[in-house]
């Protein structure tokens, strides 16, 4: 059982060996290449279309999706889970056996997008604010889609990038993110943020400001379910499915912040910089909120500029470019955090299983999980690990590139096709050489 | 749609086929400094103690600790899976070394001269913290 686990320093105990040099290497001459073969001989007519392509799924099965018995069922099991673990919150100990931190930090923060890779946006389905939104707006014979305010075009995603923001600044920076007074507060602060806006701005606004609502919608688009503008659910390639992300200003912010923060992740660790930080007098606090920020800052600000350097047609302006190509940095995304955080998503999330049945520390068993045993299968085979984590930057990277360049070819005029895209190309094999080079070096 | 599944079932297939001819690239030229074929060329080879493990039977590590400045100060030290790590303590205060190993382990220790013994039974990078200084010590690197 785990114990004596009272330590300012997270959540989790060893952290997963560097992964070998040569390993490195080899993803990212992988990587480099596969880039040149999409760009040399991909498709010259865009294939994707997430608004009209897709093979509707049989009639019995979105029968049941479309039911309102069915999205009730979600919601009800969201809305149970949520009052348990706010029960855990407000009335559990102030200790890591509490299992809180893990519901947070790994199961909702890592699990959850993880899940919408495989099945859909699930977040959505569960989101208990949607359900308590839903309450006062039938309580008060209001509808739940109608706001009292129009909410501006312009603020798009840019809510969500704030709330993303300030979770890994919590997760990351703040170093009493594991007492119970903190997280209490920063969730309080979150629910009345986003109930407020949903009742100001209507239901849309959980779509663009709920941080984890939209975290596991974008990881959805890489599923194989996906919606057409129609509205028919239908089944669809990955690659397919992800041209359906919808663009609103703020995307590119969105992207820049779950790729920057986990690599400033794996950064944190690694000895220079902990080194620099010991060795300084400045409060490693402001350091690291630096650090972060300058982390996200890099992957916005060469993202928005690779893809605004290019010729574009009469009509079009540039500065819409960076939120159209950036649903080209999700699987790019996801790969990172398979590769950072697959040990720990594994093995702290079955701690926190063992610790969701005794949410008040008094040794009960409520849902019979107290018994079980983590398994430390994974983290005994550091070279199979190391070959999932370079696997998946590496399939990440290629996605993300043939998804760029699918739009490329549908945006930019023929003679920019091509040219327009290698700026896009040279970041891309930056931010995977970045992550490889971290998984070997930090 | 078909074609774009076999276009990317195509370059799915590369991806491994490169992998292992970079591999295979790498491996004849790091064959003359590394002669184990896993993590052995790791950046931080600076660890402060001979980590040799053919030299001596296990790590030993050397820790001094005066009021809140504690060396060495957060460096990389290899050790080996089960192998007990000695780490000898020199402190002009008493305190508590913070193993963040699975399950974390507490080590405390006196004023003046302590030796402190350390096993790690899986791999990985652990950390070694003073509780009181709130600085990382060490981060062991058992392989």
């Amino acid at each position: 059982m785990p114990q004596g686990m009272v330590f300012a320093h997270g959540i989790g105990g060893a952290k997963d060996l560097p992964i070998p040099a040569e390993y490195a290497i080899a993803g990212a001459s992988a990587a480099l290449a596969v880039s040149f073969i999409v760009l040399a001989v991909a498709w010259r007519n865009p294939r994707f279309d997430g608004a009209t392509k897709g093979r509707p799924v049989p009639s019995w099965f979105s029968r049941i999706v479309d039911s309102p018995l069915f999205a009730a069922v979600w919601r009800a099991v969201g809305f149970a889970f949520f009052l348990y673990v706010v029960w855990a919150a407000l009335a559990g100990p102030d200790l890591v056996i509490n299992p809180v931190f893990g519901v947070v930090f790994v199961w909702l923060w890592v699990g959850v997008p993880l899940v919408s890779v495989l099945l859909g946006p699930v977040y959505r389905a569960l989101n208990p604010l949607r359900t308590l939104h839903l309450g006062f707006a039938k309580a008060t014979g209001g509808r739940p889609d109608q706001g009292v305010l129009r909410l501006p075009d312009w603020v798009g995603m840019w809510p969500a990038t704030l709330g993303l923001f300030a979770f890994v600044w919590l997760e990351l920076v703040y170093p009493q993110a594991t007492f119970l007074a903190p997280v209490r507060l920063w969730f309080a602060v979150y629910f009345a943020i986003t109930l407020v806006g949903a009742a100001l701005f209507g239901n849309r606004w959980f779509a663009v400001a709920d941080p984890f609502e939209v975290y596991s919608t974008l990881a959805g688009h890489l599923s194989v379910f996906g919606r057409r503008a129609d509205g028919r659910l239908v089944t669809r390639s990955p690659l397919g499915n992800l041209d359906g992300v919808p663009v609103r200003p703020g995307l590119v912010g969105v992207v820049a912040v779950l790729l920057g923060s986990t690599a400033f992740d794996a950064f944190k660790d690694s000895t220079t910089w902990v080194q620099f930080i010991q060795n300084s007098n400045w409060n490693t606090e402001v350091l690291n909120t630096a650090a972060l920020l300058f982390f996200c800052a890099v992957v916005g600000i060469t993202f928005a500029a690779a893809t605004i350097a290019t010729g574009v047609h009469d009509d079009m302006s540039r500065r819409l470019l960076p939120d159209r190509f950036a649903h080209a940095v999700v699987p790019i995304v996801i790969g990172y955090v398979v590769a950072h955080y697959l040990t720990f998503f594994v093995e702290v999330g079955q701690q926190t299983l063992v610790l969701f049945s005794d949410p008040m520390g008094n040794g009960a068993n409520l849902l019979g999980t107290s018994g079980l045993r983590v398994n430390y299968w994974l983290s005994s085979h550091p070279t199979l690990l190391a070959v999932i984590k370079v696997g998946a930057i590496v399939t990440g990277h290629v996605l993300g590139v043939i998804a760029s360049h699918d739009r490329a070819i549908r945006l930019l005029p023929k003679r920019n096709q091509l040219t327009g895209q290698l700026p896009l190309l040279v970041v891309m094999v930056f931010y995977t050489a970045t992550g490889l080079y971290l998984l070997f070096g930090a | 749609m078909r074609r774009t599944l076999s276009t990317l079932a195509a370059v799915a297939a590369l991806v491994p086929v490169l992998l292992v001819a970079g591999c295979g690239n790498d491996n004849t030229s790091a064959d003359a400094s590394s002669d184990s074929p896993s993590a052995s060329n790791t950046p931080s080879e600076t660890a402060m103690v001979p980590s040799s493990s053919a030299a001596r039977p296990s790590t030993v590590l050397n820790v001094k600790v005066q009021g809140d400045k504690v060396t060495p100060n957060g460096e990389r030290i290899k050790a080996k899976i089960g192998e007990p790590v000695t780490i000898n303590v020199n402190a002009n205060r008493a305190g508590e070394l913070h193993v963040h190993s699975t399950p974390e382990q507490e080590l405390e220790y006196h004023s003046g001269k302590t030796t402190l013994k350390l096993t790690i039974d899986k791999p990985g990078i652990v950390d070694i913290e003073d509780h009181i200084a709130e600085v990382v010590v060490v981060q062991l690197e058992v392989s």
